[in-house]
């Protein structure tokens, strides 16, 4: 069975979203920052990082916030190509797109959504890939195997934190590897059970 | 700092300057004499790791 992963750019500031996110400006003021290594900044090291996450990973589950922010600007196909577990209270018929991502609503919490992303992901890993909110619940229920944070130098003062009000109680960490690029470093931890 | 961004624990006072928690333990492990084995440690599981940081130098 693979593991769940989580996979998420975060400022040192500990931002994954620059200041005034919504629909329309999903990665908030700036935010775009984030994700340079994976676009202007990348190098033949950071294309490996998101090769092999795509490699790895045989479905995603995300927020429906990050859902509503994404579903415009990722378009269609959606940078996805494979099923995508979005967590709602919503309830929806499945929405396939083209390239092999289906969107799927699950109403009945995270259990169920990771229980059914894990099915469709068979071998592989299920990627929990946002927002916060998502990976922080997942973090608390001692779901996660495995968390990837690109840590970003940039500072951008405002936004949706990752660790937002996390209790820590119950949580340990261990990094299993850094790789440095211009553009992020790109941290690795274990979720100690 | 610590991954949430934190360069202690809750609570800090006169008498926990590196708070509760985390913080405590890590001032705990580096400034109260402890062993060289769990200094050992510590520098394994909590600088290694990259999970912790401390505002100081450990004076050992």
């Amino acid at each position: 069975m693979g593991r769940v992963t989580s996979e998420i750019s975060m400022s040192l500031d500990g931002f994954i979203t620059g200041p005034n996110e919504g629909v329309g400006n999903g990665m908030g003021d700036d935010g775009e920052r984030l994700h340079d290594w994976m676009f202007d900044a990348k190098t033949d090291t950071d294309a490996a990082i998101v090769d092999e996450k795509y490699a790895s990973t045989g479905a995603v589950l995300i927020g429906k916030r990050m859902f509503d922010m994404g579903f415009e600007p990722w378009g269609d196909p959606p940078p996805f190509g494979m099923p995508v577990f979005i967590v709602t209270h919503e309830q929806r018929e499945p929405l396939p797109m083209q390239g092999g991502t289906t969107y799927n609503f699950v109403t009945d919490g995270i259990a169920t959504a990771l229980e059914l992303a894990r099915a469709a992901a068979g071998d592989k890993n299920v990627g929990i890939w946002g927002g916060a909110n998502i990976m922080r619940q997942h973090l608390k229920a001692g779901l996660l195997d495995e968390m990837q944070i690109h840590l970003i130098p940039v500072l951008l003062g405002g936004g949706v934190r990752l660790f937002e009000d996390l209790d820590p109680e119950g949580i340990e960490l261990r990094r299993t590897s850094s790789i440095e690029t211009p553009g992020a470093t790109h941290l690795r931890f274990e979720v100690v059970k | 700092m610590s991954l949430d961004g934190f360069v202690t624990g809750p609570n800090v006072s006169t008498e926990q300057p590196m708070g509760e928690g985390a913080g405590a333990s890590v001032h705990d492990s580096m400034f109260s004499g402890k062993s060289d084995a769990e200094a050992e440690r510590f520098e394994r599981d909590d600088f290694v790791s990259g999970s912790r940081l401390t505002l100081q130098r450990p004076t050992r």
